[in-house]
């Protein structure tokens, strides 16, 4: 990601200048948010261009939206909650079911692994979300925010409007279904000998 | 094998997996910018060469059910945020194509949508039975749409290619309603008393959509809709879609029960 344009002002600070009419405070929310705004979308359209959008859209509703803001509630959950409905609208709309991708840009986490472990580990990676795109839309959701997007259990309540105590459950059922896909493929998750 | 797909072991490939997936990274913030200073209160509508000078839109809010808290400067603000993206977001450039129906959700039988709704399902008797009965969430209680084929009663909406298009949905009672409406020149917004309750009559094609308190919008049409008669009853907020003229539509309207 992009450097952020730091802004001493927390959240709520910026929600209430925002509120008030300060442009440049809600570019400020913008800036901070967008990177999960984007991804959020993503996993649920699987389409790169619907995504931008949709977070964009996401981002002009809520700043519409502004005025009805719950004072002193935390901004994510609830714009996430706006770039998931907007989301969904967007795949109403299309018929198609896009497959999540992954990246071409090579891995600079963990080290630096010899091209032979890179590879062999984006194999890996290719077969485990081969599995996860096979499963039902339900389930390739939650497992990507808490996964892929490392949103908490909590947050993710709030922004999928169910009680905390059901996205758990979903989650380990989601993660059930997984584990079968990928027993039955017999797809290693890890390097032999980890 | 099972020792292979231990739950830590999963979760982790999982988290892994997430790092390496291709998701867009274009900054919105310069495209937003410009939309957001477009609408900056001290900003001069006319500069620039917006498409919401050609389209020369005009905006109307009308409120069901309570009175707005935005700030009068707020408001202003948020109508000129919707004379651009609200143009953006509700008239594509590319509508959807013909066929693809109105996207009011998943057919349903009407006991369905009566025993799903998390409110009372009402039915004008002036229609009759409903030809279509669709259920779409947002909102978590259900929007329930019913749709009537046109008929010598009830002539084609040019907008939906049906007869009557009734849509209700539970406005909460800890929630102020606020809808908004994007409205072309010459379209029609008038207070009408439905029954005793307040309710508004918007004549001329036009989008609709709602918010709720927290923001979510529970309807978000890409299309336009035909003449519209929106009111509340009983804690539900109606809106028939038809081409009937206003006396037909609150003739309709009284004979829900």
């Amino acid at each position: 990601m992009r450097e952020l344009k730091g802004s001493s002002l927390d959240d709520p600070e910026l929600v209430e200048r925002a509120r008030r009419g300060d442009v440049g405070a809600f570019e400020e929310l913008v800036r901070r948010h967008q990177g999960l705004a984007v991804r959020a979308a993503y996993v649920v359209t699987g389409h790169r261009a619907d995504a931008e959008d949709v977070a964009q859209a996401a981002f002009l509703k809520a700043y519409l939206a502004l005025g009805r803001f719950r004072a002193g509630a935390a901004f994510r959950p609830w714009l996430l909650r706006i770039v998931r409905n907007e989301a969904k609208n967007r795949r109403r709309w299309a018929a198609r079911h896009p497959e999540l991708e992954l990246t071409e840009a090579h891995d600079r986490s963990g080290g630096a692994p010899s091209p032979e472990e890179e590879a062999e580990a984006m194999e890996r990676r290719r077969l485990l979300l081969a599995a996860v795109n096979r499963l039902r839309r339900g389930d390739r959701e939650i497992l990507a925010y808490r996964y892929f997007l490392d949103i908490s259990e909590a947050d993710m309540a709030e922004m999928m409007e169910v009680a905390p105590g059901t996205v758990k459950s979903r989650l380990a059922r989601a993660l059930e279904r997984l584990r079968a896909v990928v027993a039955r493929s017999g797809t290693e998750l890890e390097a032999a000998g980890e | 094998m099972s020792d292979r797909l231990a739950t830590p072991q999963l979760e982790r490939a999982l988290f892994d997996l997430g790092r390496h997936l291709a998701y867009p990274d274009t900054d919105l913030v310069p495209g937003m910018a410009e939309q957001l200073t477009a609408i900056r209160p001290s900003a001069s509508p006319r500069t620039g060469s917006r498409r919401v000078l050609v389209l020369a839109a005009a905006i109307l809010t009308l409120l069901v059910g309570g009175a707005m808290v935005a700030s009068p400067a707020l408001r202003a603000a948020i109508a000129r945020l919707f004379t651009l993206p609200g143009v953006r977001i509700e008239v594509p450039a590319s509508p959807p194509p013909a066929g693809r129906g109105l996207d009011l959700g998943e057919r349903v039988s009407l006991e369905e949508a009566r025993r799903v709704a998390g409110f009372a399902v009402t039915l004008p008797a002036a229609l009759g039975q409903p030809d279509e009965v669709y259920l779409d969430t947002p909102p978590s209680d259900g929007l329930v749409s019913m749709v009537w084929r046109a008929r010598p009663d009830l002539p084609e909406t040019t907008e939906t290619g049906a007869g009557a298009v009734l849509t209700q949905f539970r406005a909460r009672p800890d929630e102020e309603f606020m809808v908004k409406k994007l409205a072309a020149e010459g379209v029609e917004v008038a207070p009408v008393l439905v029954d005793g309750a307040s309710g508004y009559w918007i004549e001329g094609p036009h989008t609709v959509f709602v918010v709720t308190e927290d923001g979510i919008f529970i309807e978000d049409r890409a299309r336009t809709a035909g003449n519209t008669l929106l009111w509340s009853r009983g804690g539900v907020t109606l809106r028939l879609e038809s081409a009937l003229d206003l006396p037909g539509a609150l003739a309709v309207a009284r004979t829900v029960p």
